[in-house]
């Protein structure tokens, strides 16, 4: 028999509204039909919608790891809300009838079948498929437009700086949004987005003062990336196989967006992998005019932390996926890891989810580092190099938190080191102000996920807490 | 490492970024700092490198094109780089314990349920009050992240939402959100601190009153008031209540007449009393008006200056004064019975013709009213006795008549002298007499409404849509309550609205009354075109013929500017058989704006229903 939360439904769902909109179909007895096969594995139906026939949906659990959703709406959202609302209504224990499966679904799980056979016996026959074939001159052409970008790039940035920052005005700024766009030509999308973020710094107007330290940041970032771009490049050309280096963040500065197979070619990949998800939030990034929903992941195996990052373009983001807050335990089959040296990115293609267990808590603890000078001197270390992460992210252990006369809120390690606690400009909601409401077990001999943050105007190096972790669960402060 | 001297140079090259790369050379705040970097360079290469940096900076010949701006660059990605590893960490002061007030609260939710309750928390914009309504409902505020957006709501733009955190969302925490109230709780704020106070009253009670009393003492005027209010009918602080009452601000006064009018004790009465005998007689009178404590005393004063009225009569300022003191006793006594209230309204009716002179009729209008709704016959023959004199209680009379009378009686008493008067002489008195009459007897019939209906019309993000309607009483209701005759009235008064109301069965004249007069005037616009169509339906017509009358009305062209079609008549057009298509559409493009809407709703249900 299938067992289904709506919790796990809810996981499904594409965007809130669909979840909403799906449970409005149950609510209001949209579903003239509902079925489920003999064995259960199959539940379907008829939903009323406002055409002038019903749509026949169906949601196919005879893979449970990899449900599959049909109808016959024409929604652009996967699954749609029909079939979240079919799951939602089994699992409000509404009455479902049982039928046989009906003729297509067993066509298309055939289909399914055979693709999995032939994909089997590919693999039995050692025929992997073939990598790929590069197109070596073109690649070497798209290089050297490549290097000419970064000479476009860096006779704006210089010119800019001869006049001063203080003379850029809208003129110079649509000069500079010109070159945003030329970017682009010059197969440059990560100085692309870059740029655009020094224009926006910029053209905020209001504070100066603040937007000036910050764009005078981004100005010797682009200086660094064009010095490492242009190194990197013109070693590339020179090397007769034209490898990318899967060692250093350059090349997804340079805009390259690693594929699966890729990052599985030069070993990027642990099989066999668990996650679990300790922090998540989303942003609206106006510079790469993308929503970026980010989880931070604790490795159980290797004690990292790494990150899930999905970007969502403004002008696709109605259809696609809304990241959200993920409470199991990810068992992942295999795990692909992009290059870098923090919090690297991470991704999956297949995933079974299974329950928090007391020990998983306990590897939480025993993996959280107890000293704060070797974490920070680590941390620092990446803050330092100018294309490095500029918000990592440390899961510390912390004998206790505290609170000095002046208010600050702080976290001390074992030996009595302290890191100051404070809400930091990266993130987009504020944490520390739920410390206090924290029950005392929650203050003492914890694991607290910390996001740190330089900030350069007052030479400090502060953290904000994130979730703190103890042996009874997780507490989340953000999200 | 010298950190100050590397901020000081990090200051100087943000502002060689702000005014330009070009003018490093020769710089001379650049060069004073020179020697301190040699100096320190001698024994940390770091710092030589820097140094270099800043000497090839500053010692460049002029004009030569971009070395300044890449030597900037350079120098300061160094810089950059080393202020990275020297961010101080340590505190400001050694830390204490947290000063922590632990609550009860899971942090279970996922971030797409928060976030929309944060944002809808933090911003403004429609659409906010129903997500935050769905997320209480379904007790997403009962996570620990949403505390701070839930007490900061009580700020809220918008005072619907405001309040809504007042009344609901926070009160749900129980006991312990009070301390967090308390915590930001500022005595000279405004709104926000009052609804602060609300729920702490109402959560904690009798354990916080100290500490709203103090609040009723010192703070802004809005907060005041709001403590003050809250303080009723707590024993405790009845003393300062009444030095409230002394205060000389007035709301603060008004607040405390309130709260003292909640109180059992013969002192918050004696002070009420006191009140109402002096200037304060306004605030004391709406104060009294929620009490019953006073009653007694009111009404004797009451009937003693009604009495003094012939006195008066001739001095103006007396007449005035005395005036204002009676419409005060009528606030303090609003809603309020007792027999010695009815003998002061019983003795207005009866000496009508005094206050009407002095022009007190808003006097005798309460009186009307009050005695009207006791229901009694003697209060009947009263009132006729008023109305014979004044046209303007013939509607008092007559409602009252309605609900003490048979429905023959009333006919026989109302309409029939009235046509006997009219056969006579019809003058002027007699025909306002006439209108007074079919008004009573329409709003007495005819029920006005302003509704809400689910709209299938519109997308179903916008489904409900508020229409005003005028709608009959049901056909029940009128054969109970009304005479037969009062139909024949009505057409011979040649009023379609009463007619249409009336109608019954088997009245075929009736029929092809209301026909004419939907020919007559088919707009839709006003609602009587849709009560004529309701009328044919009470008449019996049969529904081929209404729904010809209804097309031929939809078709007629002085029906250019319908804004919207009543719901009855939207049911109608949903019922009509398909081979109406061609007309429907045909008539479509007249109709505009909601109409407009309905009408291709009403075309595409049609032809959907058709091809099935």
């Amino acid at each position: 028999m299938l067992e289904l939360t709506s919790s796990y439904v809810d996981s499904l769902a594409p965007n809130a509204a669909a979840i909403k909109n799906g449970q409005g179909l149950v609510k209001k007895k949209s579903f003239v039909e509902l079925n489920r096969s003999e064995n259960g594995e199959l539940l379907f139906g008829q939903c009323s919608g406002s055409g002038k026939s019903n749509y026949v949906c169906s949601v196919d659990f005879v893979v449970p790891e990899k449900p599959v959703a049909r109808c016959t709406c024409p929604s652009r959202q996967f699954p749609c809300k029909h079939a979240l609302g079919l799951m939602y209504a089994y699992c409000e224990g509404l009455e479902f009838q049982i039928a046989p499966v009906p003729e297509d679904i067993l066509s298309k799980r055939e289909k399914v079948e055979k693709r999995e056979e032939t994909k089997a016996k590919q693999a039995e026959e050692g025929s992997e498929p073939k990598p790929k074939k590069v197109n070596k001159s073109a690649l070497k052409k798209k290089i050297t437009a490549q290097l000419e970008g970064l000479d476009v790039l860096e006779k704006l940035i210089l010119s800019l700086i001869r006049g001063g920052l203080a003379t850029i005005d809208s003129k110079t700024i649509k000069t500079i949004n010109e070159h945003v766009k030329q970017m682009g030509n010059y197969y440059l999308p990560g100085a692309q987005n870059e740029l655009r973020r020094f224009a926006l710094l910029l053209s905020r107007g209001q504070d100066h003062e603040e937007s000036y330290t910050y764009a005078v940041e981004q100005l010797t970032r682009l200086h660094a990336f064009i010095k490492k771009g242009r190194t990197y490049l013109t070693a590339k050309q020179e090397d007769p196989e034209l490898a990318r280096d899967h060692e250093s963040t350059i090349e997804e500065w340079l805009g390259h967006a690693w594929q699966l197979a890729e990052l599985k070619e030069v070993g990027l990949v642990t099989e066999g992998a668990e996650l679990l998800q300790l922090a998540f939030y989303s942003y609206d990034d106006a510079a790469r005019q993308e929503y970026v929903d980010l989880g931070y992941w604790l490795e159980q195996a290797t004690g990292d932390i790494h990150r899930t990052v999905q970007y969502r373009p403004y002008k696709a983001a109605k259809h696609l996926r809304e990241d959200d807050s993920f409470f199991e335990v990810a068992q992942l089959p295999l795990l692909y890891r992009y290059p870098g040296q923090m919090n690297v990115r991470v991704r999956y293609d297949e995933m079974l989810p299974r329950a928090v267990t007391g020990a998983d808590l306990a590897a939480v603890s025993a993996n959280a580092q107890r000293s704060y000078a070797e974490a920070l001197k680590k941390a620092k270390n990446e803050l330092k190099n100018p294309l490095g992460e500029k918000n990592p992210v440390l899961l510390l252990h912390a004998a206790r938190l505290g609170q000095t006369e002046g208010g600050q809120y702080t976290l001390t390690d074992e030996s009595g080191q302290h890191l100051v606690l404070e809400n930091i400009p990266s993130l987009p909601q504020g944490t520390t102000e739920l410390l206090p409401y924290l029950a005392p077990e929650w203050q003492e001999d914890i694991a607290v996920l910390v996001m740190l943050e330089h900030l350069s105007d007052q030479g400090r190096l502060v953290a904000q807490p994130l979730t703190v972790i103890n042996d009874a669960g997780i507490t989340r402060l953000l999200y | 490492m010298s950190t100050a001297l590397l901020q000081e140079l990090n200051q100087e090259l943000r502002r060689l970024y702000i005014a330009g790369s070009d003018l490093a050379a020769g710089d001379f705040r650049l060069k004073r700092l020179l020697p301190q970097f040699q100096q320190l360079g001698e024994r940390s290469p770091v710092f030589k490198r820097l140094g270099e940096g800043i000497s090839s900076l500053v010692e460049q010949a002029e004009e030569q094109g971009t070395a300044s701006a890449v030597k900037l660059q350079d120098l300061a990605l160094l810089l950059g780089s080393i202020l990275y590893t020297q961010g101080s960490t340590v505190p400001l002061a050694e830390p204490g314990k947290l000063a922590s007030r632990p609550i009860l609260l899971k942090t279970n939710l996922s971030y797409r349920k928060l976030a929309e309750v944060q944002q809808a928390l933090s911003t403004t914009g429609s659409g906010r009050y129903e997500i935050v309504k769905d997320a209480y409902e379904q007790g997403v505020f009962q996570d620990l992240r949403l505390l701070p957006a839930a007490i900061a709501a009580l700020r809220d733009p918008y005072s619907e939402l405001a309040e809504f955190a007042r009344d609901a969302i926070l009160p749900a925490y129980g006991k312990p959100i009070t301390a967090f109230l308390l915590e930001g709780f500022d005595p000279s704020g405004g709104k926000s601190e009052s609804r602060k106070l609300h729920v702490i009253e109402r959560v904690s009670g009798a354990e916080q009153m100290d500490f709203i009393c103090q609040a009723a003492e010192n703070g802004s005027d809005e907060v005041r008031t709001t403590a003050i209010r809250l303080l009723a009918g707590y024993a405790g602080y009845e003393a300062a209540l009444l030095n409230f009452s002394m205060e000389k601000k007035k709301p603060i006064r008004e607040a405390a007449f309130r709260a003292l009018a909640a109180s059992e004790t013969v002192q918050a009465a004696d002070r009420l009393y006191e009140a109402f005998s002096g200037k304060d007689i306004e605030l004391a009178a709406s104060a009294l008006s929620e009490s019953e404590r006073l009653d007694a005393r009111i009404v004797r004063d009451f009937a003693a200056d009604l009495e003094k009225t012939p006195e008066v009569k001739g001095d103006k300022k007396r007449e005035e004064s005395l005036r204002t003191r009676l419409n005060h006793y009528q606030l303090a006594v609003v809603g309020k019975y007792s027999e010695g209230l009815t003998e002061i309204y019983s003795s207005i009716l009866q000496q009508h013709s005094l206050y009407t002179s002095l022009g007190w009729i808003e006097l005798v209008d309460w009186a009307a009213n009050y005695i009207g709704s006791l229901n009694t016959l003697e209060g009947l023959t009263l009132i006729q006795q008023v109305e014979e004199k004044n046209h303007r209680y013939l509607p008092h009379a007559f409602q009252l008549a309605f609900r003490l009378w048979s429905p023959a009686v009333l006919y026989e008493q109302y309409a029939e002298p009235l046509a006997n008067q009219l056969d006579a002489t019809p003058d002027k008195g007699t025909k306002q007499r006439e209108q007074k009459l079919l008004q009573v007897i329409e709003d007495l019939v005819i029920q006005r409404s302003y509704q809400t209906y689910d709209a299938v019309w519109r997308p179903s993000s916008s489904r409900y849509y508020a229409i005003s309607s005028l709608e009959p009483v049901s056909p029940e209701e009128i054969a109970d309550c009304w005479d037969t005759r009062w139909l024949r009235w009505s057409l011979e008064k040649n009023k379609p609205e009463l007619v249409s109301a009336f109608a019954r069965p088997g009245e075929s004249l009736i029929q092809k009354y209301l026909l004419r007069k939907l020919n007559n005037n088919p707009e839709f616009r006003n609602k009587y075109a849709s009560l004529l169509l309701m009328g044919l339906e009470r008449v019996g017509a049969e529904l081929d013929v209404r729904q010809e009358a209804l097309m031929a009305a939809l078709e007629d062209k002085r029906n250019n500017n319908c804004y919207v079609l009543d719901i009855y008549v939207f049911d109608l057009l949903c019922g009509l058989p398909s081979s109406f298509l061609p007309r429907l559409e045909a008539v479509l493009p007249t109709y505009r704006y909601e109409a407009g809407e309905q009408l291709s709703y009403v075309i595409r249900t049609l032809s959907q229903r058709g091809e099935q």
